[in-house]
């Protein structure tokens, strides 16, 4: 190890503030000066843009909804020795807004890979929230730190020159346009302003380095294998269109490395020129199989479409074989992609091909053919498991929004960790090569390849054509896409531990240092759970829970239906979630989505009553017995004990009435007062006495409160001295005027008497203490506890893969007869 | 101001694994750890739960003990990981005195592992100073929330990045 001193002339202590967040988020117009109330169930209206003609109220796109068209031809080269791209890109934009336009913003993502740009300058030493490699603030004693992960990374960038080199952009007749860039974004000033309803065509000349992914944690890059092979694995390469939208404008928002970007939906024709050896997939389909593929690999792919499993059009052997054989010959990829909103594509000697066809049916896409691309390093994991995942995916997908749209669907192994692109994917799980030559992966691997490969083919619906915008919410794709993996997960083997279980989130919810999912992706402090979990968490128990599984599916499918290849808003969202199903949940959003309150409903009190009869022949007697019940005064009991007598029992000749009457004595003068009571009752509420008196019913109120501050139903279990056991569901309307604290008033029969309430008791509210869901509380053991409760019997502790080998011993053994005994 | 800091390298097993990557797009191996500090008034027992996602472990494990480690199969990589949570994870009086953890055990409860320790409360307690670097040395984007409860409100505590030992005052 060795020290290196480094001088630092800033001062650190920014670094070591503690988090402080501001607690008011949203500074209402509307203020409530008087008294502590808060209006959980406030409508929305003040919050969610104004509905108009482009999105109208109903959450639906408006009568003169638009979105522009950007249609690509790319001519583009990779340059393996370089590890460079080089290409030309011809851009057709049409404007379908009603304005006219006088430049054209375009997204120049390898630019955040730039020395000076936003993202490396204002690069928080150690911060939090921070992506790439580790590093550790300092102080006075103690050291700061740098990885060597991050010294590489530093290295890298050093040595090599990154960003876009952008060298002549011209219109159709060749003159040249001006343009300005700035940071990872670039001004196109037209000639003359683009009126609503004309189109430009404009070209664009650009060239970048790769970036080695492993060293700068990108989204794409390429991957050294040790024996001098690549994967390339390339997105946001070519210079792209930002969007232009009716509810922001030109949406250009500097590139910081978080938030990731929505484009326009287009055409794209795309040839790829390459190494001859190299196997290359893309987003779209291929043009020109008869130039780059085999007669043999064609036949193959023509086999796959209706195989049972997936076949190899590039087997393990022939990807080795070409791995080591090389080759100065070139060939050029054509593809052609309809209705996409980018185009990705991963290119290299070591892929081995699999495909298997999926027969969708219906109007909008009847077949599919789902591949695979990996190196050796796949195993038998993503043979088996990768494009059978990316086929599943597309069936449960469906179900619940629309069916798949595209020809094909791509599951692309490299160094990229899990990436989603419009048909393709990048996923990073891969087997370990033991010292016997075999390749082998662990239970995780397996539930991460087809965890990631659900996750990222889902995102194709999600926001590849249900168009969200991620740059400001993350949420709304990865949230969305979350909650729809789980489902998707649990439909492939419910044993595997999928999804957002309701009781996982707990801890975050209730944890300080938090944001509101409603927040802009590069503001959150902390993206898992508050933009993938959190949000999921919330869809499950609006479905589970508040909506039942009918009226969310109904309401959810409707949602993606509606804004399929359209471009969605939060307010789009929660505005057909709501008119869909017919159910007003502004209260759900602004709890959930809107603030940082969490769920802790406790049931303090429960008490019973009974009705009285009036009749003073019964209600005195009910009286004198609970004066009876009342345990007797101790001052009396010790009296007795010590054997007292008492002056009436000395002189028990002297007596009167009231050692005959007590005060529950009935007199007529009390039936009279009934008599007149009963006589002065209208008919029907004589009846209705009548009938309570005779059914004598129990009657308890219960008393809750409201801890967390976010207002849920209340789900009660109530449990009858017989045994019974009922369960009730109390909208969370209930809290609409006292969000605090309510009462609720539950009858039952007279041989039905409450013993116990428990409130949410299958865990299904993310209530974030159970301690206070008893009523009587109960000693709930903590988590500590109630593990050193456990006996060790789970079985998952005994080693099967040794205990199989046992002999099964016969009847003649001697030991037989003791072994029995020892058990 | 401080002067003449030093930068330290650490000599890292990260370098050639693909697992430094950021996850990206997919939350599947979230390198986010929970863990839970509570102040137990029935028992009077200070007890730590920390929570891990199994598919975290799963490769900390690789890194951190051999590539054959095997955190869903095998006992002794359980334990061994135990042991490495309580060595990464330390307590001490806001004065400086060590709090010594006991610890109880682990176990795979669904997608998470779980580790638990467990302490006297001691007397007179006003605060406690925490450390928590599990896994925060193999990953830049682990983050280890604790929560501390039992004291009042819910205090919480992000290890991550430059953090080194919070505070929390009751």
């Amino acid at each position: 190890m060795k020290l290196m001193k480094i001088k630092i002339s800033k001062t650190l202590t920014a670094l070591l503030l503690p988090l402080v967040i501001a607690t008011s988020v949203n500074a209402s117009d509307i203020k409530q000066t008087k008294g502590d109330f808060e209006d959980k169930f406030r409508q929305l209206d003040e919050v969610l843009p104004t509905p108009n003609v482009y999105r109208n109220a109903s959450g639906e796109p408006g009568e003169n909804y638009w979105q522009q068209q950007v249609d690509y031809k790319i001519k583009v080269s990779l340059d393996e020795e370089e590890r460079r791209l080089s290409g030309n890109e011809k851009i057709i934009y049409q404007n379908n807004s009603p304005y006219k336009l006088k430049y054209l913003w375009v997204q120049l993502d390898q630019n955040i890979f730039k020395d000076d740009s936003i993202a490396n300058a204002a690069n928080n030493f150690g911060g939090i929230g921070r992506r790439g490699p580790y590093t550790k603030a300092g102080d006075a004693k103690t050291p700061a730190k740098i990885s060597l992960g991050e010294l590489r990374r530093q290295h890298f960038m050093a040595d090599n020159e990154l960003g876009y080199e952008i060298s002549a952009i011209k219109d159709s007749r060749g003159n040249k346009l001006s343009f300005v860039v700035v940071g990872t974004q670039m001004r196109i000033d037209l000639p003359k302003p683009l009126k609503s309803g004309d189109d430009v065509e404009f070209s664009i000349d650009f060239a970048f380095n790769i970036v080695e992914e492993d060293a700068v944690s990108a989204r794409s890059g390429y991957e050294k294998f040790e024996d001098g092979n690549d994967i390339f694995l390339l997105a946001q390469w070519f210079p792209r269109l930002h969007a232009y939208t009716d509810y922001e404008g030109w949406n250009n928002k500097e590139f910081l490395g978080r938030g990731e970007f929505t484009l326009e939906f287009g055409d794209y024709e795309v040839e790829i020129n390459v190494p001859a050896d190299h196997i290359v997939s893309a987003t779209g389909v291929l043009t020109n199989p008869k130039n780059v593929l085999t007669k043999t690999q064609r036949n193959r792919l023509e086999k796959a479409k209706t195989a049972k499993r997936p076949v190899f059009i590039v087997t393990e052997e022939e990807a080795l074989a070409n791995e080591k054989e090389g080759t100065d010959k070139r060939k050029t990829w054509f593809f052609k992609a309809e209705n996409v909103r980018d185009f990705a594509w991963a290119s290299s000697r070591t892929f081995m091909w699999d495909a298997k066809g999926y027969q969708q049916g219906g109007k909008v896409q009847d077949h599919v053919m789902a591949m695979s691309f990996y190196p050796v390093e796949g195993g038998d994991l993503w043979k088996k498991y990768s494009t059978e995942s990316v086929i599943h995916t597309m069936d449960v997908y469906s179900r619940y929004s629309f069916d798949y749209p595209y020809p094909t669907a791509q599951s692309v192994n490299g160094p990229v960790g899990g990436m989603e692109y419009p048909m393709i994917t990048f996923n990073g799980p891969r087997t370990e090569l033991r010292d016997d030559g075999s390749r082998t992966y662990s239970q995780a691997e397996k539930r991460f390849l087809i965890g990631v490969v659900i996750h990222e083919v889902g995102h194709i619906y999600f926001p590849m054509v249900v168009n969200s915008d991620e740059r400001q919410w993350t949420w709304m794709d990865e949230g969305l896409n979350s909650f729809l993996d789980g489902i998707a997960g649990r439909e492939w083997d419910p044993t595997i531990p999928w999804g957002v279980e309701p009781r996982d989130i707990t801890g975050y919810m209730k944890s300080q240092n938090q944001v509101p999912i409603m927040t802009q992706s590069d503001s959150v402090l902390r993206l898992g759970p508050n933009a993938y979990t959190k949000p999921a968490a919330a869809l499950n128990i609006l479905r589970e829970v508040i909506l039942g599984r009918e009226l969310f599916d109904f309401a959810f499918k409707e949602y993606a239906e509606r804004w399929r290849f359209k471009r969605p808003t939060p307010s789009d969202f929660f505005r057909t979630m709501e008119e869909a199903s017919g159910v007003d949940l502004d209260w759900f959003w602004r709890g959930w989505f809107y603030s940082t309150d969490h769920v802790d409903i406790s049931i303090d009190k429960v008490y019973q009553m009974r009705l009285d009869t009036h009749n003073p022949d019964i209600d005195y007697g009910r009286l004198r017995q609970i004066e009876v019940d009342k345990p007797s005064s101790l001052f009396v009991e010790r009296n007795k004990a010590e054997g007292k007598k008492l002056w009436i029992d000395k002189n028990q000749d002297v007596t009167d009435f009231y050692d005959k009457n007590d005060r529950f004595t009935v007199t007529n003068k009390e039936r009279n007062k009934y008599n007149k009571f009963i006589k002065g009752l209208k008919p029907w509420e004589r009846k209705t006495l009548e009938r309570a008196i005779k059914e004598d019913k129990n009657y308890y109120v219960l008393e809750f409160s409201n801890l967390g501050g976010l207002v849920m139903p209340i789900i009660l279990e109530l449990t009858y001295k017989d045994g019974f056991k009922e369960n009730q569901y109390i909208p969370a309307e209930i809290w609409r005027r006292t969000p605090k604290q309510v009462r609720k008033l539950v009858v039952s029969n007279k041989d039905k008497e409450l013993v116990s309430v428990a409130v949410d008791p299958g865990w299904e509210t993310a209530d974030v203490d159970v301690e206070n869901n008893h009523y009587p509380r109960q000693i709930i053991p903590t988590r500590v506890e109630a593990y050193k409760a456990k006996k060790p019997s789970g079985k998952v502790n005994r080693d099967i893969m040794n205990d199989i080998k046992t002999e099964l011993k016969t009847d003649e053994d001697k030991n037989d007869e003791k072994e029995k005994k020892d058990q | 101001m401080p002067k003449g800091l030093y930068i330290f390298i650490i000599a890292s097993l990260l370098v050639s694994a693909n697992f430094v990557l950021t996850n990206l797009a997919f939350a599947h191996q979230q390198k986010a750890a929970e863990t839970t500090v509570l102040f137990n008034k029935r028992s009077g027992k200070l007890e730590v739960s920390h929570r891990f996602y199994m598919h975290d472990t799963e490769h900390a494990v690789q890194l951190l003990f051999d590539k054959n480690a095997d955190i869903i199969d095998s006992e002794k990589t359980q334990q061994q990981f135990a042991n490495y949570v309580a060595k990464q994870f330390l307590a001490r009086t806001l004065s400086g005195e060590a709090l010594p953890l006991t610890n109880v055990g682990y176990e795979v409860e669904g997608k998470f592992f779980w580790v638990y320790q467990e302490m006297v409360i001691p007397s007179k307690l006003t605060g406690v100073k925490l450390f928590n670097g599990a896994l925060r040395e193999l990953w830049p984007t682990q983050i280890n929330m604790v929560n501390i409860e039992g004291k009042g409100d819910v205090r919480t505590l992000y290890f991550s990045e430059s953090e080194d030992w919070l505070i929390t005052k009751f």
